[in-house]
Formats: structure tokens, C-alpha cells, sequence
């Protein structure tokens, strides 16, 4: 081993100096004292799942003398596993340009207990530090910290200076592993004002807000206009023993459930400037977003967009028919680049020009199109579902990173997005199906729900026959609408007919061939999408002695459940609802007759969603009715135990089985 | 016969140069012959690339690439990615939309264009970057043309040719490579060859191939199964002032472990403590295993491609010092160890993971992607893979066996062949017994041993995880939709054992179907095929496995008190060339049912003709995995 061997008097020494001086209260931890229980733990007694425990995360946030925004940050953390080895990789992306931020100081060591006891240190070198240019804005700078055994603990630490009031970090208190003690700190001087929201379901072990007094020296002491003594705002939260956040099946973004804070400039007063006030009230900032030039400006009528529309509403008299077929044209002529953003990049005529555009150039190419036409739209702001809720208590921008259109015809509300072309008009993308967004309308504040009536709805029936040899015969036909259209749709893009009929009927596990396949309405998404398919299958049916058994579930056949874990940290968001119904006639030779078959079956969260199977006997044919309803979006977690199991039943429901005996002797018929 | 099929095309193809104007002309869609336009959604109109050789470290390569769009869904053809860094520079890059009539719409700009990063999740740090370009139009059909140069100061890879790179139709595509000297080059089929004309002092080869029809959307494999592929290599080259020659073997290793030279000193420290490792009575065999678990436990695998093109290996001391490197890094630090302790051992170059031509021994060129290390002893040589924390030592995971590759020897290099592992290396062994309730439940008691291969696996997913995880996967495994984990342990998941065994007790509240006085089950608890080959796909590239393997499952069940066997499923016995597989049912006494299974596949590499039967094997393996058991009640019988 070569690290370096530290007496622990020397370190004691070298923490008399502390890291953060301007803060008014002693910091909760100290560059290369590390408690020798940390080091000597073998697993963390608080959640013995751990690979990886956040000791500690002390972040603060400060102004030095020149005004600009100081943010340190000092990690410690120990590793448990080699699993946990990429807590000692990290990554801090910086806005480069024109200098607005950068980092210095960067600093880390491992320590571990050598088989004396005694701690070794191996410090961060320069070698271990990358700098990647990522795009002509933004930086990226790597390091990784030598030496990870597990056992041990690193530590490291990075100041961040930034040039802007506005880019005051946030602080997420929460992550993947247990967090010991998280602890922010942001001190503003009077002038500078900030409003700042907490979110997540972990209490605070310290809350603050303390009036304290910092020295500035010139220039920051000009600008403040004070003699250099500044009253500031110190705030300081901290949370204790923070559980794990894991991922589960089906939520939002991981995100909307950690302890987190958010921070806005609110308004500030300098030399020369007066009082500027960012943050006021929610119809203000919409007046301002309809000034901005990569907004409000952006919606203009030029004679590029007059010409598009022209060219779209030929021959069209109705607003309704204009609006879906200006979408039309939006939706199929211009490229989305996949970006998720809530302000244009490029002119309007660059983007009808290169027919490429980010999701907010697509809805303002939109709206200046339906303003073109006479039509009322207005640009709806939000923020999509992996970006995280917002909060609505104060008018916080940044929190937003999305647009879509809302138009108004007669009095009705159609909200439009026309970023997909296998996308009907009248359904939005459920990336956007997140809580409310906010309408940017002139002198008004007007919240709308963004949920989806829309569901994802499978139809399907089949006709079954089985012939002498045993082989099961069919044909089958799957309607899709709506968010099922939608997906069936883009698997179509990616794969073949073939390949489409045999995923839809899970042709591989259930040992189904598909022999042929026709799909209709493949080239119209306003109409459902219909998978028509010619199916054999020699291994449904099994003979045992003188029976017959078999299972005919090939539609919407389940065989596994998504909620295998038997507990459950956070409601389970669907985003949208869904139904699946099936039909399947299986008919029964002449030769047969169906001596058992199962039960009728059905279970039901009672307004969140049932689940129900039936058979009924049609002359020589068996009719077996299926339908699986989830009407809520969102479930608690305290129903999570009962939608458990309503899958478990649907699992157990599809592999119920049919009996078939050969009927007794008759006529020529013998064995 | 596809592949014959193109030769003859090609064969037939003329040799004339690219000489029409640089206009949209060319690419009127009238032109396209006919036969390319059968359900075509887009159709390469011209694919050029020329390579122009300067000199041993300067080289200069312009590609010019049309593609007919005449769909949306196809419009990623107006994108094109070019990979560049290090020692590659993009000289050149412009581009041109045209109408279906040839008439020039729009050229490329810079707001088209973005540059970024190309690192992927598993790199820490390279200098390879991409720059995109894209191009769109709305109005259908329409031509997308780009032409760019890359500039090559210093190089050691060319750029490989394949006839066809899109599964779209081709109309013409062509190589030209131009090099002072005579050109080293390698093609996977004889239907392809160069016409080669000398012009003043440099040589010019000419590969080319016309109205190519697009590839069947079932083709599931490497483009090179199906399209002509030509490689071509230098003789002599440098890299950042590093020279060398790969005319043989020999020499494209020798030139490697010159870089690598006086790298592999540790810090006399650490010598000694290597040293104090080894006890005086351990064999070869152990002394390495102690020196490799050594290693593993000082070091993880962090990727940085960087240092004479990402050849360089860093130096031991400093692995030794931080902790981490990459495969380069690892094996020469590891090699250090062992030369610490008198130990020799070589660094292997290999191509790693399943591909169409892991190394093309008659072809001596850069074709590898990986290093591992060899220790010769004897008849057996050990083989370490030093990237990894959790293999044993001499294991080196599927994707480094069964191949040629290069080790770098103290005379150069020389081809060697990575050993491999037969079906009963690489084995599942599971017993289990199970107790059926007349309720439905079973509650069963699971133990299943991994070796070889199969352990690798196993080994990776567990080692370190969280019991949380753990469990997961031991759930996951067992695939029913509804399973109690009563409790679960695990063995061998440290480097000193060769297997893995997993043992748990788990309750499946739903595992068997009632049907009136009958109850059906599934004796295959766990090991179900889970998917039969679809018997009508038009595949036509081979199917490779990433190694022979051999399962065995013995589970005997004991049966609720009230009900008796009705009927049970037959025996299943089949074998052929690639594998066999025995399955059956039998009753024990009145109270009991023995399930035996075993499959074993022996080979890796199932060409096309072949299909048919290795379809047919496996769907009797996935029919004979769902059958099913009866049993009647006791008192059914008596009515």
C-alpha cells in the first residue's frame, strides 16, 4: 500500500482551520476526520441492504467579493461492496460559456483501516481528474477516486463559482443509498432575495432561517451599496438517517420522492440597477414569458407560416378541420430532435426551413399556424413526467420544461401536440400527463389538470377449432385505440407484421404460429389500429389418457406480474388507465365434449379496477369472456397489497385449463 | 444462395470511377432501376469511399453517400454520424437535399450540424467524439446527400468496406483505396475482387457493386453474414510517433510490448508484499490464484481510452497506487505481480464478445478489442481476465474462449488459441423436492449448482449485491407470477470456488390448476424453455450461442394425501449433432412423482442449413416443457 500514513494528531491539528469560515455554525464535518467506527463498519446497521452509506453531504451556498455565487460542496461515504464503488466516480456539469461557471479546488482521499488498524490515506490525484467538453456550453468534470476497497470511505470536496444570481444550486437530501446527514446551506445578502421550495416525504431534522451579518469587501460592497457590515438570510437544512429511495415499477420519476430544495432569485436591489423583482406573482411572469424572444415572440404570424398554412387548409372550411389538419401538416413535415424543452433555439423560419425542431419550436410553429387560421391558441406550460412535479405555492419558472397547445374553438378545449406523426391529434404524449400545467394567456391565471381521458384499450376475439390430429386453428383480430394505438403503432415502425402479431400474442411462449398476418388501418392513426392473424398451434392441446386438455387463452395472456415485490414504497402512477377485453369461441369437435371447465372468476378494487372471466357454453362451442379494467391512474400504496393480488388473479385466471372427453361411443364411432 | 446470387452481380459490375457531375442529376428517382424499388423505403443511391494513402502516418478518407427516402418513418437517412478523435480530424463535411426530380432543395449548415462526446455509459474518459448531422424535407421522395472527409495522422485501423451497410437496396456502391505501396487486404467472400491499375507511383484497387436488392427484414445477425466485407490493413504505420509493422503477426507484437515497455515496475513495497504472499509449498496453480485474488482485491475496471490511441498501457506502479485501470492497465499490472514473484505471463490482444470473425489469424491487423493475460505452464497455460473482481482465477468468461488470439511473446507475437469449455463445464444442476396441498400451494425446497459459464453469471449478478437484490433475482428465477421467499442462501460467490449453489425454500401460493375432482400441474418447476423458434422466419445468418451448456433438473413431488396419478406425460429422448435432451415423468409409489430433465448443447455455431432441425429440436424441448401432470382425487375414483 502505498497511501500515506497520517498520525490522527497531525489531522486533529490540520482541522483547527475551518473549511467553511463565513458560516455562523460549526459545519458537521471535517476534511479528513473520519470517525474510526466509520471506518471499522462492515455493514450499516440501519438498512442492512446498503452497498454504499452517504455519512455525510455537506453542501453550502454563498456570495464572495465579487458578487458571484460560491457553492461548496464536501462528500463522505462509505463503500460497502464493490456494487458500491460507483459512489467513487463523479461527474459535475458546468455552464461553460462566456465563464459563467467553473470549479476549483477539487479534493479527494480514500481512507482505509490497514490490517494494524492504523488508517491509510490514499489522496486524489491531478491524473484522476477528466475534463470532457461535452457542447460548446457545458462542461463535464470526472473524477474517480483511487484505491475503493470495500470497507472503505472517500471523501471529496469542489467549489463551483458562478457568475449569475439566478444559478443557485439545488440540494436533493436523498439518493439511491442511506443518507446519515444531508445538510444545505445558502447565505444571501438583503438585496438578494430568494424564494425556495422543499419537496419529499422526509422530515427535516433542521429547519433554520437566522439573521446574520457577512463582510464584503469592494466590489461586492458597491454593488450592495453597503459600507461592507451585510445583513443576509442564512438558511440551513439538514436531514438525518434518510432510508433509501429504490426504484419501483410504475412511478413518475425517482426524483418526485426525494427530500429535495429549490431555489429561485426572487428579486434583487443593486447599485445601479434599483429594485428588480424576478419573482412576483403567476400572472406577471406569464406577461413576461409572452415578451421573451424564445417564447411570447415566437408565435408570429410570418409569411412562411402563411404559406404553411395554405398549404395545409386547402379546401377546408371548418376551424375544427383546419385545426386537425394544420396539426396534420405540424406533426408529419417537421422532425422532433427527441428534446423535452420549454424555450425555442431557433427562429421559426429555421425551423419550418430545416423541418427540424425541439419540442417547444414544434408547438410554437403550432400556434402561430392556428393564429394564422383565425384560431384561439395559447401555449400551455408544464413539466413532463420524468422532470418531476411542480409546485404551485410560488411562481417558480425553472420548475417547467415543457409546451404544448391548447386551442379553443366554440368553447372547447383541445390541447394539441404535435411532436409524433403516428399521433392523433386529440391524444397527448404521457410524458406530459403530469398533475397541471399552466395556461400563458394575457392577464389571467389559469391552471389546467393534464390527465388523459384517454386510456390504453386493447379489444381482441378469436375463434378457435382443433382438428383431428390436435392441432388448434384460429383467427384471431386485436383492435387498438387510443394509447394502445399509439404504442402498437410504433412497435410497427420497428419491427415487422410478423414480428408485431407474434410479441401481441406472445407466439413464442405460448407455442403459437402465426401463419399469416393483415393489418389495417396501418396508414390512418385516427382510426383503431387492427391486427388481423391466422394462428395454429400443436402444443396447446396435451392428451392425457383418453382427455384432452388445453388452454385457449391466447389473447392478452399474462403469465407474470409486474408487482413481484411484496411491498411497496410509493403510489403506483399508471399515467393513464386501461382496458383489455377479450372474446375467444373455441368450438368443441363433434366428437368431444367439454367435461370440466373452470370456474367464473372475478375480483375488484371497487373504483380503481376489476378484473372478470367467464365461460358460456354456445351449443358445440365454449365462450370464455375476459375483461382486465384499470380505471385509476393512481394507487396508493395502501391498495398496493389488493392490486397485487388482483394480478396474481389474472395470472392464475389465464392458465386455467379445459377438459375435453372423447363422447361415448356411438354409431360408427368407435375406438 | 443469396450470397451466389450477388456474386454474380457484383462479378458483373463495371469498374468505371465516379466522374458525373456534382449535381443533382444522378439522383432523379426515375432513374432507380426497378427491381430495387420492390417495397423499397429507402434505396442507397451511391455509397463512395476512397482511401488515400500518403505515407506511414498520414492517410486521407472522403466518402460520398446518397440515400432516396420515401417514407417518413425513413427520414434517419438524412442522418449521418461520423466517429473522430484522437488521432483522426474531420477535414470536410457538407451535404444536400434534392426533390425526386434531382433539383438541389437545400445544403447543409452549421445549425444542422452537433458535436458531441461519444462515451458510452461504460467509459469513464475517451477522446472519441461524434459529430451528427441531419437533414429532413417533408415532401416525399427526396435525396439526402452528404460528403465529408476524415484526415488520419497516424493510424493503425483502416476503414473496413461492406458492399452493403443499410439492409436497404443499393444501386452503387464502390471503394477505391490509393497507396504507395502494395496493399494488404482481406475479403470474407470470393465473389468480391479488386481491379488494380498503377498510376505513376501509387496503386489504385477498386472494389464495387451494383443493384444490390435490400436485404430481408428477418435477417437477425451480423451484416457480414450476408454482404461482401473487404479489410485492409497498413504494412508499416505510426501512431503519435510510434512506429511499427503488422507484415506479421510477429511484428504487430512485438511493436505492442515495446509500448508497453518498462511499464511494469511496482513499488518495492508492494514487491515485497507480493513476495510475502507466496508460500514456499504452493504449486504454480496457487501461487498465481493468491496473486490474482491480490489483484482483484486492490483494483476495479474503469475505462479510460487514452495514451498512444488507447494502446498504451498505464503503469503498473500507478495501477498499483489508484486502484483502477482498464483491460490494457490491468493485465500489465498483473503481470507485474507476477513477475514480482518470478512468475512469466504475456498479455493476450482478443477480440472479445460473439462476433461473425472474432480474428482472422491469415489477416495480421488491429482486429482486437480486449486484453487478458497468459501464464504458460506447461501443456495447460493459465488464462486471467484482470478486469474483473468476481471470476476465479483461470476463468475468463465465454467471450475470451474458443478463439485465436494474439500474445505478445518476449519475440513478438504469436497466434495462440484461447481454450474452450465443453456442455459439462458449463452446468446447471438443480434439485428440488416439492410438497403439492390439495389448496393449490407448493411449498419447495430448491438447490441449484452453477459451474463454468453458468456460474460466471451468477456470479456476477450476486457478488456484493444487496440481500434485497439477491433475493430478487432468486425470485425472478423461478418465474411464477406469485412466490413466497421463505429463505434463501447462497455459496460461492468468492474467488475460491469454482461453483455457485443456490439454495431456498419458497411457497407458490397458486402452483397447481383444479378442475372439478382433477388437479394439473407443470413438473418442470423452474427450467421452461421460454420460447418456441417460430418455424416460418426467412432467416438467413446463422445462429451463434455463447456456449455449450448442459442443465439438469431432478424435482420429486409428493403428492396431496387425497389424490392419486390419473395420467402422466411420456418420456422425451431426442439428440442430434448440435445437442440431446431427455425428459420424464415417472410415479413413485402412490405418493410421489420424479421429474428428470437434461439438455445439453454442444454447438455454438448452428449455420443456416441447419435451422430446420435445430428449430424442430427446440420445439419438442418447449412442447415437452408445458406438459402437464393429472392427478384425480381419490374419492372421484371410488364414485
Amino acid at each position: 500500500m502505498n497511501g500515506k500514513r497520517i498520525p490522527l494528531h497531525l489531522i486533529l491539528l490540520a482541522l483547527t482551520a475551518p473549511l467553511f469560515p463565513s458560516f455562523s455554525q460549526e459545519a458537521p464535518i471535517t476534511w479528513g476526520l473520519i470517525p474510526p467506527d466509520d471506518l471499522a463498519m462492515k455493514t450499516f446497521p440501519d438498512d442492512t441492504n446498503a452497498t454504499a452509506v452517504i455519512l455525510c453531504d455537506y453542501g453550502t451556498t454563498s456570495f464572495d467579493h465579487e458578487l458571484d455565487l460560491v457553492h461548496e460542496r464536501h462528500a463522505r461515504i462509505k463503500i460497502l461492496t464493490p456494487k458500491g464503488y460507483d459512489w467513487g466516480t463523479v461527474s459535475v456539469s458546468l455552464y461553460t460559456k462566456d465563464g459563467t461557471q467553473r470549479i476549483e479546488g477539487i479534493r479527494g482521499a480514500t481512507y482505509i483501516l490497514d490490517s494494524s488498524g492504523t488508517m491509510r490515506m490514499t489522496p486524489l490525484d491531478d491524473d484522476d481528474i477528466f475534463t470532457e467538453q461535452v457542447t460548446s456550453e457545458e462542461t463535464r468534470y470526472k473524477f474517480t477516486l483511487p484505491a475503493l476497497t470495500p470497507g472503505c470511505v472517500i471523501e471529496y470536496r469542489y467549489k463551483t463559482i458562478t457568475t449569475s444570481l439566478f444559478y443557485i444550486p439545488d440540494w436533493v437530501f436523498q439518493h439511491s443509498e442511506p443518507v446519515r446527514w444531508s445538510e444545505y446551506r445558502v447565505r444571501a445578502p438583503r438585496n438578494i432575495t430568494y424564494a425556495f421550495v422543499t419537496t419529499g416525504y422526509e422530515r427535516f431534522a433542521i429547519s433554520q432561517r437566522r439573521e446574520v451579518t457577512q463582510v464584503f469587501r469592494p466590489p461586492a460592497s458597491g454593488y450592495l451599496q453597503s459600507s461592507g457590515i451585510t445583513d443576509c438570510i442564512e438558511y440551513r437544512y439538514a436531514l438525518a438517517n434518510a432510508r433509501a429511495l429504490r426504484d419501483e415499477p410504475y412511478i413518475t420519476t425517482l426524483n418526485d420522492y426525494a427530500t429535495r430544495i429549490d431555489f429561485q432569485l426572487s428579486a434583487y436591489s443593486l447599485a445601479g440597477t434599483g429594485i428588480r423583482r424576478i419573482l412576483q406573482t403567476w400572472p406577471s411572469l406569464i406577461d413576461e414569458l409572452l415578451d421573451a424572444e424564445r417564447f411570447g415572440e415566437m408565435i408570429d404570424v410570418t409569411g412562411d407560416i402563411r404559406d404553411a398554412v395554405t398549404e395545409a387548409t386547402r379546401g377546408l372550411s371548418t376551424p375544427q378541420e383546419k385545426m386537425r389538419a394544420i396539426y396534420e401538416w405540424v406533426s408529419s413535415s417537421i422532425v422532433w430532435d427527441g428534446a423535452n424543452r420549454m424555450y425555442a433555439s431557433q427562429d421559426l423560419d429555421d425551423v419550418l426551413e430545416t423541418k427540424r425542431g425541439n419540442s417547444a419550436e414544434i408547438t410554437f410553429v403550432l400556434l402561430s399556424m392556428l393564429k394564422a387560421a383565425g384560431i384561439e391558441a395559447h401555449p400551455v406550460i408544464l413539466s413532463t413526467r420524468s422532470n418531476g412535479r411542480i409546485q404551485e405555492l410560488y411562481p417558480i419558472l425553472v420548475q417547467f420544461n415543457y409546451v404544448l397547445a391548447r386551442a379553443t374553438i366554440n368553447g372547447e378545449t383541445y390541447f394539441l401536440d404535435a411532436t409524433d406523426p403516428r399521433r392523433p391529434p386529440d391524444l397527448l404524449p404521457t410524458r406530459v400527463l403530469n398533475v397541471r400545467g399552466l395556461v400563458v394567456k394575457k392577464g389571467a391565471e389559469e391552471w389546467v389538470t393534464l390527465e388523459s381521458p384517454a386510456r390504453g384499450i386493447s379489444t381482441g376475439n378469436a375463434v378457435l377449432t382443433i382438428d383431428p390430429e390436435g392441432t388448434v386453428r384460429g383467427e384471431v383480430t386485436i383492435s387498438y385505440r387510443e394509447y394502445a394505438n399509439l404504442l402498437t403503432r410504433r412497435d410497427l415502425r420497428e419491427k415487422t407484421d410478423l414480428e408485431v402479431a407474434r410479441d401481441e400474442l406472445k407466439a413464442g411462449e405460448f407455442g403459437i404460429e402465426v401463419d399469416s398476418v393483415a393489418i389495417e388501418h396501418r396508414d390512418n392513426h385516427n382510426e383503431p389500429l387492427t391486427i388481423k392473424a391466422w394462428i395454429s398451434s400443436s402444443s396447446m392441446v396435451q392428451s392425457i389418457g383418453d382427455k384432452l386438455c388445453l388452454n385457449p387463452t391466447v389473447l392478452f395472456r399474462t403469465t407474470s406480474s409486474p408487482f413481484k415485490n411484496p411491498h411497496r414504497q410509493f403510489p403506483v402512477d399508471f399515467a393513464y388507465g386501461r382496458e383489455s377485453i377479450s372474446t375467444v369461441e373455441l368450438r368443441i369437435p363433434e366428437d368431444l365434449e367439454i367435461q370440466d371447465s373452470p370456474p367464473a372468476r372475478a375480483y375488484t378494487i371497487p373504483g380503481k379496477a376489476s378484473f372478470a372471466r367467464g365461460y358460456e357454453r354456445d351449443g358445440a362451442a365454449l365462450k370464455i369472456s375476459t375483461s382486465l379494467n384499470i380505471t385509476a391512474t393512481t394507487l396508493e400504496p395502501k391498495l398496493y397489497p389488493r392490486l397485487r393480488e388482483l394480478y396474481n388473479r389474472v395470472a392464475s385466471a389465464h392458465a386455467d385449463q379445459i377438459i375435453l372427453a372423447r363422447k361415448p361411443a356411438s354409431g360408427g364411432k368407435t375406438k | 444462395m443469396r450470397r451466389a446470387a450477388l456474386a454474380i452481380l457484383l462479378l458483373a459490375a463495371p469498374s468505371t470511377g465516379l466522374t458525373g457531375p456534382r449535381s443533382g442529376e444522378r439522383y432523379r428517382v426515375s432513374a432507380i432501376p426497378a427491381e430495387l424499388l420492390v417495397s423499397a423505403r429507402a434505396v442507397v443511391r451511391q455509397y463512395d469511399e476512397r482511401f488515400v494513402v500518403g505515407g506511414r502516418d498520414q492517410a486521407t478518407y472522403t466518402v460520398q453517400r446518397a440515400v432516396t427516402i420515401f417514407e417518413r418513418d425513413d427520414r434517419r437517412y438524412g442522418e449521418l454520424l461520423i466517429w473522430y478523435g484522437g488521432h483522426t480530424e474531420i477535414e470536410e463535411l457538407e451535404g444536400r437535399i434534392y426533390d425526386a426530380e434531382g433539383n438541389e432543395i437545400r445544403r447543409l449548415q452549421s445549425e444542422d450540424i452537433l458535436d458531441l462526446p461519444a462515451v458510452d455509459n461504460a467509459t469513464f474518459y475517451s477522446d472519441s467524439r461524434v459529430r451528427i448531422a441531419r437533414l429532413y424535407h417533408h415532401q416525399y421522395p427526396y435525396t439526402v446527400e452528404f460528403r465529408y472527409e476524415v484526415e488520419y495522422d497516424g493510424f493503425i485501423n483502416w476503414p473496413r468496406w461492406y458492399a452493403q451497410r443499410f439492409p436497404d437496396a443499393v444501386e452503387h456502391s464502390r471503394f477505391e483505396v490509393s497507396t504507395p505501396h502494395p496493399l494488404r487486404f482481406w475479403c470474407n467472400s470470393d465473389s468480391v475482387r479488386p481491379v488494380i491499375t498503377t498510376r505513376g507511383s501509387s496503386r489504385e484497387y477498386v472494389w464495387e457493386a451494383r443493384n444490390i436488392p435490400r436485404i430481408p427484414p428477418d435477417l437477425y445477425g451480423d451484416i457480414e453474414d450476408v454482404t461482401p466485407m473487404v479489410l485492409i490493413a497498413p504494412e508499416e504505420f505510426t501512431l503519435e510517433g510510434h512506429s511499427g509493422s503488422m507484415a506479421t503477426w510477429s511484428d504487430f507484437g512485438r511493436w505492442y510490448g515495446k509500448l508497453a515497455e518498462g511499464r511494469d515496475k511496482l513499488p518495492p513495497e508492494a514487491v515485497t508484499e507480493v513476495k510475502a504472499l507466496i508460500r514456499p509449498q504452493d504449486d504454480l496453480t496457487a501461487r498465481v490464484r493468491t496473486l490474482y485474488r491480490y489483484m482483484q482485491a486492490r483494483t476495479r475496471y474503469i475505462s479510460v481510452q487514452l495514451g498512444i490511441g488507447g494502446w498504451q498501457p498505464f503503469e503498473a506502479r500507478y495501477v498499483h497506487e489508484r486502484g483502477y485501470g482498464d483491460c490494457k492497465a490491468l493485465s500489465n499490472y498483473m503481470m507485474a505481480i507476477l513477475r514480482s514473484a518470478k512468475i512469466d505471463s504475456y498479455p493476450v490482444l482478443i477480440h472479445n464478445g460473439s462476433t461473425r470473425y472474432p480474428m482472422i489469424p491469415e489477416f495480421p491487423s488491429s482486429q482486437f478489442n480486449h486484453v487478458i493475460l497468459c501464464v504458460p505452464a506447461g501443456k495447460d497455460s493459465l488464462w486471467l481476465e484482470c478486469t474483473s473482481q468476481s471470476l476465479p482465477a483461470g476463468r475468463i468468461g465465454w467471450g475470451n474462449e474458443n478463439r485465436s488470439a494474439l500474445l505478445v511473446g518476449p519475440e513478438g507475437g504469436v497466434v495462440v488459441r484461447t481454450p474452450a469449455s465443453p456442455a459439462p463445464e458449463n452446468r446447471q444442476e438443480r434439485f428440488a423436492y416439492v410438497r403439492l396441498r390439495a389448496s393449490g400451494e407448493a411449498d419447495a425446497e430448491i438447490a441449484t449448482t452453477y459451474s463454468g459459464n453458468q456460474s460466471d453469471r451468477v456470479r456476477g449478478t450476486l457478488q456484493g449485491a444487496s440481500t434485497v437484490d439477491q433475493s430478487e433475482w432468486v425470485m425472478a428465477n423461478l418465474q411464477f407470477p406469485n412466490v413466497n421467499l421463505r429463505s434463501f442462501a447462497i455459496q460461492g460467490l468468492t474467488g475460491e470456488h469454482a461453483e455457485v449453489i443456490v439454495e431456498s425454500q419458497v411457497s407458490i401460493p397458486r402452483f397447481v390448476n383444479k378442475s372439478g375432482d382433477r388437479i394439473f400441474f407443470h413438473p418442470n418447476l423452474t427450467e421452461r424453455m421460454r420460447s418456441a423458434p417460430a418455424t416460418n422466419q426467412n432467416r438467413v445468418s446463422p445462429i451463434r450461442i455463447s456456449y455449450a451448456y448442459e442443465d439438469r433438473d431432478s424435482i420429486l413431488f409428493r403428492l396431496p394425501a387425497d389424490f392419486t396419478v390419473e395420467a402422466l406425460p411420456g418420456s422425451v429422448g431426442h439428440s442430434s449433432s448440435f445437442g440431446s435432451f431427455r425428459s420424464s415423468v415417472t410415479a413413485v409409489g402412490d405418493t410421489a412423482v420424479s421429474f428428470v430433465r437434461h439438455l445439453r448443447i454442444d454447438r455454438t455455431h448452428i449455420p443456416v442449413e441447419e435451422l430446420a432441425a435445430y428449430r424442430a429440436f427446440f420445439s419438442a424441448v418447449f412442447q415437452s416443457d408445458r406438459s402437464q401432470v393429472v392427478l384425480i382425487s381419490r374419492w372421484a375414483r371410488r364414485r
